[in-house]
């Protein structure tokens, strides 16, 4: 085919405003021979998407920034074979040579696609923010930056980086600023970082550590107090019965008994004791009449 | 007698402050589950759009 034929279906297969922007054809040097857009043609060897491919890769990728328009771009590549080749993009070619190559198909999408996804991405009742970062700790997309288009700079002051594979949920630092974070690997070894403000993610739980912790002191004084009521209810009246007993232990019968009209068991007690000093005070006395009597009765 | 009821009740505090301790436990943990599962469905619902994206240029290439 023609290259003057090529370059309208190329205009054709391209949409800027979704995920395609950019499409072109190299020959089997990596120079470009034909562009969905007006732009020069010049070489593309010096492209990992399109040096790889030459050297025998099926497909490639690369995230950079357009030389023609200061954009983020992430372009993939595959290989243009004969047309007796039976080829898929993601399945190595049976007896391929790296000579019967005759070209390089490029595809190049700019990545406000999703930096746009990134930027729209609703909030819940927390505030969270997402960062999407290349292998290479490149921003590639930012939900807070909605002026300025991502420029793919590095990115290494961000503690949740430095975390591995997988997906990992983080607590970190940042400026005295307490976050919870969730980091997770997607294709391309690109990683997603996706974090709130502790102190909205935990509200709840900070709100009900506090009423917990008042209801826990309430409860505490509350229970002192029950327990001094019961000592001086308990103890007081058997404190002032013992020191009754032992004054009637020296006979001092005449001591008054406190308590004995209250009906409980302190009361009973009290009437006990009463009742005990009572019948001393009588066995006494006829004890004492007896030991006056018998000399008389000697006597007689 | 006065002390045996002092330890009781400081028995009984400790309990409650073990008690306490162990509900606010439960209900961190509780909370960690939530915010985790609140995280991953953004993060999941994010990492979609991308994947989708970044095949987007292989479907192309399937059928080009």
């Amino acid at each position: 085919m023609l290259l003057e034929q090529q370059q309208p279906i190329l205009q054709n297969a391209v949409d800027p405003d979704d995920w395609s922007s950019l499409l072109f054809i190299t020959d089997k040097d990596g120079h470009a021979i034909v562009r969905s857009d007006d732009q020069p043609l010049r070489s593309y060897r010096d492209r990992t998407y399109v040096s790889n491919i030459l050297a025998g890769d099926t497909s490639a990728q690369q995230l950079l920034i357009s030389q023609n328009k200061p954009i983020p771009l992430q372009c993939f590549s595959v290989p243009i074979y004969p047309p007796e080749f039976t080829f898929t993009y993601d399945v190595t070619p049976v007896n391929v040579d790296v000579h019967s190559l005759q070209g390089v198909l490029v595809q190049c999408a700019a990545l406000e696609y999703i930096w746009k996804k990134f930027i729209t991405s609703p909030n819940g009742l927390v505030k969270t923010t997402a960062w999407l970062v290349d292998k290479n700790n490149r921003l590639i997309a930012h939900s807070d930056i909605k002026n300025d288009r991502p420029k793919l700079q590095p990115l290494k002051s961000h503690p949740a980086l430095t975390s591995g594979e997988g997906m990992l949920l983080k607590e970190i630092d940042i400026d005295g600023k307490k976050l919870i974070v969730l980091v997770s690997t997607i294709n391309f070894g690109w990683r997603l970082i996706v974090q709130q403000p502790y102190a909205q993610a935990f509200g709840q739980y900070e709100k009900s550590q506090k009423l917990l912790l008042w209801l826990t002191g309430i409860m505490l004084l509350v229970a002192l107090s029950l327990a001094a009521l019961l000592s001086h209810y308990l103890f007081s009246p058997l404190k002032e019965l013992t020191a009754v007993v032992k004054k009637i232990s020296k006979g001092r019968f005449s001591e008054k008994i406190p308590y004995t009209n209250q009906q409980s068991d302190i009361g009973n007690l009290a009437k006990a004791i009463d009742e005990m000093g009572l019948n001393l005070r009588l066995a006494l006395k006829r004890i004492r009449s007896g030991l006056s009597e018998k000399p008389a009765v000697k006597n007689d | 007698m006065r002390i045996k009821l002092f330890l009781a009740f400081a028995m009984l505090i400790l309990l409650m402050g073990v008690g306490t301790a162990y509900q606010l436990y439960q209900l961190k943990q509780q909370q960690a589950v939530y915010v985790k599962n609140d995280l991953s469905a953004i993060s999941q619902r994010l990492a979609n759009e991308v994947t989708f994206w970044l095949n987007q240029p292989y479907n192309f290439f399937g059928e080009f």
